[in-house]
C-alpha cells in the first residue's frame, strides 16, 4: 500500500501546529470569500498569494488548498440564504436549499449541505489518493466526440427540470444558446456579436446568475412585498446540526452524488455542472415525492451538494498526474504550483511527490476543518441574515452590485447583471424554468465546439463517433435508457387505459 | 396573457431576430462540419418559432381579450420592481464618474424610504452601515478598487 | 528579422544599455501602476507580479507597484485603459500575441502603434511534437506518411495554426488543423494518438519530452536554441519558418522619449538580475530573447505583417 506509506509521510510533513492553524485559517477565509456573490477560488487564491512568499513549500500550498477548499463550502451559503449562486454547479443547492430558507429552515440546509459536500469531498479525495494514476491513464483516452455526448446528455436533463411546460422550457434553452454564442469562437477563430469590447469573450456567466437569480429575486420580493420573518437571533444548537430523520433521508442521496462527481468530475471544462445536473435529475428520477423537488426537497439538497464536492479532487487528478488543468479553480492551483518552483505534468509525482503528497493531506485536513468551521459558522450566518432581514433587499442590492462590479473591476458588469435581473424577474413571474436557461448557457457552447472538433477530427466524416469503442457505448447506453424510458411510458400508459375501462 | 409574459416573449424574439440577422455574417457550413453562423442561426429562428407558438397558445387559452387588460393597475402592482429596476440602471449609468458606492447609496435610501417602510434617519444609518462593511470587506480587506 | 542576429539576450540587453542615459534621480516619482490585460493568476498577472516582487526585492525602483487586472475582450478592454492613460509614465502593460491579433480580428480603433513599446522580455518558440510510440523521427518521415495527418492546437487562427498552415504551404503536406481550448487538451490529444502531430510552446510538454514520451521534431526559431539542443530547426529541414509567440511591455500612449528611455532602463536593470532568470525565465521555459524600445516597434510591426496575411487568408480580418 504505497498510497498510505506516502499519504502518512504527507501528514508527517504538516502535522505541525503552524500549518494546522494555517490551514485553518484559510479554510474559514475560504468560506468568507466564497460566500459573497462574484467571488470564487481565484479571488481567495489571489488574495492569499502574497502571504506564502517566504513559507515553505507545503505550508504555503496548505494555506492555497485551504482556501481553494473553503471557497467551495462557502459557494452553498449565499445560495441558499439570499438565492445567489457564485457558480454554475452551485445552482441546484440555490433551487432546493432557497425554498427550505424561506420555510424557516435555512439553518438545516446549511447543515445538511455541509455535511453532504463533505463526505463528498472525502469520497473524491479517497478516490484521488488511491485511483489517481488508473484513472488518468484511461482519462487520456477521452477526446472531443466523447465530451460531446456527455454535454449533449447534460443538456437533455432539461426535459427533467422542465416540469410540465416543455414549450417554455425550450423557449429558454433558446434563449441560454444564444446568450453563449457571444464572443470569441475558437474553433472558427470568428468574435461573434461583439458590439461592445468588453463583449468579446462573451458574456460573464457570473453576472449572469447573479443578475438571474440574486437580483431577480430581490425585484420579485419587493413586488410581493415579502416579509421574511426569520425570529430574532438565536443560538439553539438543534436547529443547524440535522438530526437522525434528515439525516437518514440524505444518506443515499449522497452517497449517489458522491460517486457520479467523482466519476463525471474528471471531464475538463463542464465535468461538475453536468455531475450535479444528472444527479439531480436521477434523484428525482428516484424519489418517491418528485413533486416535491423544487420546493426544498433533501435528496434534492443532498445529492447535488455532495456532487459539486467529490468534483473538486476530481479535478485535481489531471492537474497531478498530466499537469492539465481542467477546471477554472485548478487552472489557477496550476498557477500556485508553477510560482512554488514545482513543474507540473507527468513527472510531477516522481520529482516532488513529498509535496503533493503534503498537498493531499492539507486537502484531507482541510476538508474535515471545514465541516466543523461550517456547522460552527452556521449560527454566525444565519443569524448575520436575521439581523439584516429588515433591510435585506438592499444588502442583497448592495453585494450583487459590488460583487459584479468585481469581476472585472468596471461597471460594465452590473449592466450585465442589471440585464438578467430583470430577466430572472421576469421568469419568476410567469413561471418559466430558469434551470434549463442556466444549463444551456454553460454547456451549449461546449457542445457545439466538441461536435465541431469530433467532426474535423474524423475529416469531414460524423462516422468518427461509431468508430471510437467509448463514444459507441455511451451512445448504446444512451439508446437504451431513451428506449426503456419509451417503452415504460407507453407501458404506463397503456395500463392506466386499461384500468380506467376496468374501471367503467 | 399577462403584460409581463408578453414583454418576456417578445423581448425573446426581438433579440433572437437580432442574433438571427447578425448571424447572417457568418459561415453556415464551413470546409468541415458547420461553422460559426450555424448555431446562431438556427437557434434563433428555433426562438422566434417558439415565442410566437406560445404567444398563440395563450391566445387560444384564454377567452378573454389577447391584449393584457388594466395595465395600470397591473403597472401599480408591479411598481416596486419597476422602479427598482429603473434607479439602479439610472444609478448605473451615474458610475461612469467614478463611483460605484455613492449613486448604489442614493439607491438604497430610495428603496428603503419607498418600499420598505424605512424613516429617514433609518434609512440612511442602516443603508450606510451596510455600505461600510461592504467597503470594507472588499475594498479593504480583498483589494478590489470598488469606491 | 534583425533581433535575431543579435547573439545571447545578455549581450543584447547589455548593448542597448549603451548610450541609455543614467536613470533620472528620482524616476519613478510616483507609485507604478503594471496594466494585466487578463485576470488573476493567469500567464500575465504572475508576470507581473514576479516583476513587481523582483523590483522591490532588487532594489531597482523604491516607489509601491501596484498590479491591476484589466480583464476581458482577449486584452482589448486594457488596451482602452492603458489608452486612456495618454501620457503618463507610470503605466505598464503586459503584452503577448493577442497584442496584435485582436486589433485585427475586431474593430477596437487601436493597435500597437497607438502605444509605446518599451521591450520584449523573450519568446516561446513553437514546436511541431509527436508521441514518441509512432517511431517519427523527421519531418520527411511525417511527408512520407502520404495522408492527412492531423494537427492539433490552440484556437483558430493563433500562432500554432499559422505555423501548421506555412508547414503545408512550404512542405506540400496534406495538414488538417484542429483548435482545442487550451495546451492541456492539446497534450491529452496527443498521449492518446487522437492527432498525429502538436504545435506546441515548449512550457506544456517539456516533462514528456525528457521522459521521452514525447518528440519534438521542430522548432520554430532561427537556430537552436540552447535549452532544446537536439532539436533542430524548421529552417535546417528546409522548411523557411520562423515565428514565435512574444512576451513583451508597453506603455502609455504619448511619453515623452526620455521617460520612455528611463522605463527601458528601469526593465533592463530588472532583466539582468539572476533571480529574473531563476524566478521567471527558467521555470517558464522562456527564450529570452530581449529587444528594446524602436527595435521591438520594428519587430511588432513585422508580427503584425504576418498576421494581416494569415488572419486575412482565414478570412478573420475585421477592420
Amino acid at each position: 500500500m504505497d498510497a498510505i506509506n506516502n499519504l502518512l509521510m504527507g501528514f508527517g510533513e504538516i502535522l505541525t501546529p503552524f500549518n494546522i492553524a494555517i490551514i485553518f485559517a484559510a479554510g474559514l477565509i475560504g468560506t468568507v470569500v466564497g460566500a459573497l456573490p462574484g467571488l470564487g477560488p481565484s479571488a481567495g487564491i489571489a488574495l492569499m498569494l502574497p502571504l506564502t512568499f517566504g513559507m515553505p513549500e507545503a505550508s504555503g500550498l496548505c494555506l492555497l488548498t485551504g482556501v481553494y477548499m473553503g471557497t467551495m463550502y462557502g459557494g452553498r451559503i449565499t445560495s441558499i440564504l439570499i438565492n445567489a449562486p457564485g457558480d454554475a454547479p452551485a445552482i441546484i443547492t440555490a433551487l432546493e436549499g432557497y425554498p427550505m430558507m424561506q420555510q424557516g429552515r435555512g439553518a438545516m440546509a446549511l447543515g445538511i449541505s455541509a455535511f453532504s459536500s463533505f463526505i463528498g469531498g472525502l469520497f473524491g479525495l479517497l478516490v484521488l489518493i488511491f485511483l489517481a494514476p488508473v484513472i488518468a491513464s484511461y482519462a487520456i483516452y477521452l477526446g472531443p466526440p466523447e465530451y460531446f455526448l456527455l454535454m449533449a446528455t447534460g443538456l437533455a436533463t432539461v426535459m427533467l427540470l422542465a416540469g410540465d411546460q416543455i414549450a417554455k422550457a425550450f423557449l429558454v434553452t433558446c434563449l441560454g444558446v444564444l446568450v453563449s454564442t457571444f464572443g470569441s469562437d475558437y474553433v472558427s477563430g470568428q468574435i461573434r456579436f461583439a458590439f461592445v469590447p468588453e463583449l468579446i469573450e462573451g458574456i460573464d456567466f457570473v453576472a449572469i446568475i447573479i443578475g438571474l437569480y440574486g437580483l431577480g429575486e430581490v425585484f420579485y420580493n419587493l413586488e410581493k412585498r415579502v416579509k421574511l420573518n426569520l425570529g430574532k437571533p438565536g443560538f439553539r444548537m438543534k436547529e443547524f446540526i440535522p438530526g437522525k430523520e434528515e439525516l437518514s433521508e440524505a444518506a443515499a442521496p449522497t452517497l449517489r452524488g458522491s460517486i457520479l462527481g467523482t466519476l463525471i468530475g474528471i471531464v475538463p471544462g463542464a465535468g461538475a455542472t453536468v455531475a450535479t445536473f444528472l444527479d439531480y435529475a436521477l434523484e428525482k428520477r428516484l424519489s418517491k415525492k418528485p413533486e416535491t423537488f423544487g420546493t426544498g426537497n433533501i435528496a434534492g439538497l443532498a445529492g447535488p451538494e455532495a456532487t459539486n464536492n467529490a468534483a473538486v479532487p476530481g479535478s485535481l487528478i489531471p492537474l497531478i498526474t498530466l499537469g492539465i488543468p481542467g477546471s477554472g479553480g485548478t487552472a489557477i492551483m496550476l498557477g500556485a504550483l508553477i510560482m512554488f518552483g514545482l513543474r507540473p505534468g507527468p513527472l510531477l509525482m516522481t520529482t516532488s511527490g513529498d509535496i503533493v503528497w503534503a498537498m493531499i493531506a492539507g486537502l484531507v485536513l482541510a476538508n474535515v476543518f471545514l465541516l466543523a468551521s461550517n456547522v460552527l459558522l452556521i449560527p454566525v450566518f444565519v443569524n448575520l441574515l436575521r439581523a439584516v432581514q429588515g433591510n435585506l433587499a438592499n444588502v442583497v442590492i448592495a453585494l450583487c452590485v459590488v460583487g459584479a462590479f468585481s469581476l472585472a473591476y468596471s461597471p460594465f458588469n452590473i449592466w450585465i447583471m442589471l440585464i438578467f435581473g430583470v430577466l430572472g424577474y421576469l421568469m419568476k413571474k410567469n413561471d418559466y424554468p430558469t434551470g434549463p436557461f442556466i444549463l444551456a448557457v454553460v454547456l451549449a457552447p461546449l457542445a457545439e465546439n466538441y461536435f465541431r472538433q469530433s467532426v474535423m477530427l474524423g475529416q469531414g466524416s460524423a462516422r468518427i463517433f461509431l468508430d471510437r469503442p467509448i463514444s459507441l457505448t455511451i451512445l448504446i447506453v444512451m439508446a437504451l435508457i431513451l428506449a426503456l424510458s419509451v417503452f415504460g411510458q407507453i407501458r404506463g400508459k397503456r395500463r392506466a387505459r386499461q384500468a380506467a375501462q376496468a374501471g367503467e | 396573457m399577462r403584460a409581463s409574459e408578453l414583454l418576456l416573449i417578445a423581448g425573446t424574439a426581438v433579440f433572437a431576430a437580432v442574433i438571427g440577422v447578425q448571424s447572417a455574417n457568418f459561415q453556415y457550413f464551413s470546409k468541415q462540419g458547420f461553422g460559426p453562423g450555424f448555431v446562431p442561426m438556427n437557434f434563433a429562428i428555433l426562438a422566434v418559432l417558439l415565442a410566437a407558438y406560445l404567444a398563440v397558445k395563450a391566445r387560444l387559452k384564454t377567452d378573454g381579450p389577447f391584449l393584457p387588460q388594466g395595465i395600470s393597475e397591473r403597472l401599480k402592482a408591479a411598481f416596486p420592481a419597476i422602479a427598482t429596476a429603473a434607479l439602479l440602471f439610472g444609478a448605473t449609468a451615474l458610475m461612469a464618474f467614478g463611483s460605484v458606492l455613492a449613486p448604489l447609496y442614493a439607491v438604497m435610501v430610495a428603496i428603503s424610504l419607498a418600499f420598505l417602510g424605512h424613516t429617514i434617519a433609518r434609512a440612511l444609518v442602516v443603508n450606510a452601515v451596510t455600505l461600510a462593511a461592504i467597503y470594507g470587506i472588499f475594498s479593504l480587506w480583498l483589494n478590489i478598487p470598488v469606491v | 528579422m534583425t533581433f535575431l542576429s543579435k547573439a545571447a539576450s545578455i549581450a543584447a540587453v547589455g548593448f542597448s544599455l549603451i548610450g541609455a542615459p543614467v536613470l533620472a534621480e528620482g524616476f519613478p516619482d510616483r507609485p507604478l501602476e503594471f496594466v494585466a490585460g487578463y485576470g488573476p493568476g493567469g500567464g500575465h498577472d504572475t508576470m507581473l507580479r514576479t516583476m513587481a516582487r523582483l523590483m522591490e526585492q532588487e532594489d531597482i525602483v523604491d516607489v509601491p507597484i501596484n498590479v491591476v487586472n484589466k480583464e476581458g475582450g482577449s486584452s482589448a478592454v486594457a488596451m482602452g485603459y492603458l489608452n486612456a492613460r495618454k501620457g503618463s509614465p507610470y503605466h505598464l502593460m503586459s503584452i503577448t500575441s493577442s497584442h496584435i491579433a485582436t486589433p485585427l480580428t475586431s474593430n477596437i480603433g487601436l493597435n500597437y502603434a497607438d502605444f509605446t513599446p518599451i521591450a520584449r522580455i523573450g519568446i516561446d518558440p513553437e514546436l511541431l511534437v509527436v508521441n514518441a510510440s509512432k517511431g517519427f523521427e523527421s519531418l520527411e518521415d511525417l511527408k512520407a506518411e502520404g495522408r492527412m495527418l492531423n494537427v492539433g492546437g490552440t484556437a483558430t487562427g493563433s500562432i500554432e495554426h499559422i505555423v501548421t498552415m506555412q508547414l503545408a504551404e512550404k512542405t506540400g503536406m496534406e495538414l488538417n488543423f484542429i483548435p482545442f481550448q487550451g495546451d492541456g487538451e492539446v497534450v491529452t490529444a496527443l498521449l492518446s494518438n487522437q492527432i498525429d502531430f502538436a504545435i506546441t510552446n515548449p512550457g506544456p510538454v517539456s516533462d514528456y519530452l525528457s521522459s521521452d514520451k514525447f518528440k519534438a521534431l521542430a522548432i520554430s526559431t532561427e537556430e537552436r536554441v540552447d535549452s532544446l539542443p537536439d532539436v533542430p530547426t524548421f529552417v535546417e529541414q528546409g522548411a523557411d519558418i520562423k515565428i514565435s509567440l512574444f512576451r513583451g511591455l508597453t506603455a502609455a500612449p504619448g511619453i515623452s522619449d526620455e521617460e520612455r528611455d528611463e522605463l527601458i532602463a528601469m526593465v533592463t536593470k530588472l532583466f539582468e538580475t539572476e533571480a529574473w532568470q531563476k524566478e521567471y525565465i527558467e521555470p517558464n521555459a522562456v527564450v529570452p530573447l530581449v529587444v528594446t524600445g524602436q527595435d521591438f516597434a520594428d519587430y511588432l510591426g513585422e508580427t503584425e505583417a504576418v498576421y494581416r496575411e494569415t488572419l486575412g487568408e482565414l478570412g478573420m480580418i475585421n477592420n
